[in-house]
C-alpha cells in the first residue's frame, strides 16, 4: 500500500510547489480556508453532540452486542454484519451519525476489520437523504421522481463494494 | 432524522432497563459530554487543518482546472444540457467536493440547481432529468481524501490510518457509475397525474 502512504506527503509538496509557481501565498490560502473550516465546525457542534448521545446510548444498551453474539451462532461472520449494520444504516441519513459510529467502532481497534470497513463505507458515498433534501428544498421541488431510487442504488453499490473490499483485503 | 434519533434512544434505553444494564446505561449517558469533547476535538481540528490545506489547491487554480477537465464528462452524461452557466456551477460543485471543500461546493451547487430550475421545461415543483442526474452524481460523493476518517483513526493510534483510501476511492467511483446507470434505466418521461 505504498500509494496510500505517499498520497498525503505528495499532495502537500504539490500544493506548496504550485503556490510558488503561481506566486500565491500558500500560508494565507491555508489560513483563509481554515477559517471557513472552523465556521463549519462550529455550526455542526450541536448536531454532532446529539449524534454522539444516540450512539453512546445505543452502544451502552448492549443491543448491538446481543444481536452480534446471536448472529455469530446462526452463521459465520454474523457478528461482523451485526456490528457494521449501524454504519450502513446511518451513512445515507446522517454524516455526523455515521462519523460518530465510526469513531465508536475504531476506538476499540483502530486497525481492525470493523474499523476499516466503516472507514471505506464512510468514504464510499455521501449523506444522500440530506443532500437531496437540501437541494430540492432550496428550489421548491416536491416531486423528486426517481432521484432517491437512483441515489440509494449508488449508495448500495458503494457500501456493498466497501464491505467486499474489507472482507477480502483486511481479513 | 428526528424520529430515528428519538427511536434509537427510546429502544436502547428500554432494552437496557429490561436486560438489567441500567448501570451501564447510566454510565454511558454520563460519559456523553466527555466522549463528545474528545470527538469534537478531532473533528474540529481535522476540519480546520484539512480545509485550510485543500484551500491551497483552490487558490492555485487546481479546483478550477479539475472543474474544467470534467466538463466534457458533464456534457456526456447530460447531453441535453446546453446551458454553459449551469454546467459551470455544477462542475465546480463536483470538483470542490472532490477536495472535501464543502463550504465552496455547496454555494455553487445551489446556484447550479437554481439555474437548472430556470431552464427546466418541467411543471412547477417537478425535478428535471438534469437535476436528478446531478444529485445522483453529488450524493455518490466522490472524494479523493476522506480526511476526517483518517484523523479519527490516527487519534485512536492506528498504525496505517490511510490504508482504506484506495478502496474508498474505487467504491465511490463505482457507486457513481452505477448511480448514473440506475438514473438512465429508471428515467421515464414525466406525466402529470393531476
Amino acid at each position: 500500500m505504498t500509494i496510500s502512504i505517499l498520497l498525503i506527503p505528495c499532495l502537500l509538496v504539490i500544493a506548496i510547489i504550485l503556490a510558488l509557481i503561481k506566486k500565491k501565498d500558500a500560508y494565507h490560502a491555508f489560513v483563509n480556508g481554515a477559517k471557513e473550516g472552523l465556521s463549519i465546525s462550529l455550526e455542526i457542534i450541536p448536531s454532532v453532540i446529539a449524534m454522539i448521545a444516540a450512539v453512546t446510548i445505543l452502544k451502552s444498551s448492549g443491543i448491538i452486542d446481543d444481536i452480534a453474539s446471536f448472529l455469530r451462532k446462526v452463521f459465520p461472520r454474523g457478528d461482523y454484519f451485526a456490528k457494521i449494520t449501524p454504519m450502513i444504516f446511518f451513512r445515507p441519513i446522517s454524516g455526523n451519525a455515521s462519523l460518530a459510529i465510526l469513531s465508536d467502532v475504531c476506538k476499540a481497534d483502530p486497525d481492525g476489520l470493523i474499523c476499516r470497513s466503516a472507514s471505506i463505507i464512510q468514504g464510499s458515498t455521501d449523506t444522500t437523504f440530506y443532500v437531496i433534501a437540501l437541494y430540492f428544498t432550496s428550489i421548491g421541488i416536491t416531486k423528486w421522481r426517481h432521484t432517491l431510487k437512483a441515489a440509494l442504488f449508488a449508495d448500495f453499490v458503494g457500501i456493498l463494494l466497501a464491505v467486499i473490499f474489507a472482507l477480502i483485503f483486511f481479513t | 432524522m428526528g424520529k430515528i434519533w428519538g427511536g434509537i434512544i427510546l429502544i436502547s434505553a428500554i432494552y437496557a432497563i429490561f436486560t438489567g444494564r441500567v448501570e451501564l446505561l447510566l454510565d454511558g449517558i454520563l460519559k456523553i459530554p466527555d466522549d463528545s469533547f474528545a470527538f469534537l476535538t478531532i473533528i474540529i481540528s481535522s476540519t480546520v487543518f484539512w480545509t485550510g490545506f485543500m484551500y491551497i489547491f483552490k487558490e492555485v487554480g487546481i479546483v478550477d482546472f479539475i472543474s474544467l477537465a470534467i466538463r466534457p464528462l458533464f456534457k456526456k452524461i447530460m447531453p441535453n444540457l446546453k446551458d454553459e452557466e449551469a454546467i459551470n456551477y455544477l462542475s465546480m460543485n463536483i470538483a470542490a467536493n472532490m477536495f472535501g471543500l464543502g463550504f465552496a461546493a455547496t454555494p455553487s451547487g445551489l446556484k447550479g440547481i437554481k439555474r437548472l430550475k430556470e431552464i427546466s421545461t418541467m411543471p412547477e415543483g417537478v425535478a428535471s432529468d438534469e437535476m436528478i442526474t446531478f444529485l445522483v452524481l453529488n450524493t455518490a460523493g466522490v472524494t479523493l481524501l476522506p480526511t476526517t476518517v483518517i484523523s479519527i483513526r490516527k487519534s485512536f493510534g492506528s498504525k496505517t490510518p490511510t490504508d482504506f483510501v484506495l478502496f474508498a476511492i474505487i467504491s465511490t467511483l463505482c457507486a457513481c457509475i452505477f448511480g448514473l446507470l440506475a438514473d438512465k434505466l429508471l428515467r421515464r418521461p414525466y406525466k402529470d397525474d393531476n
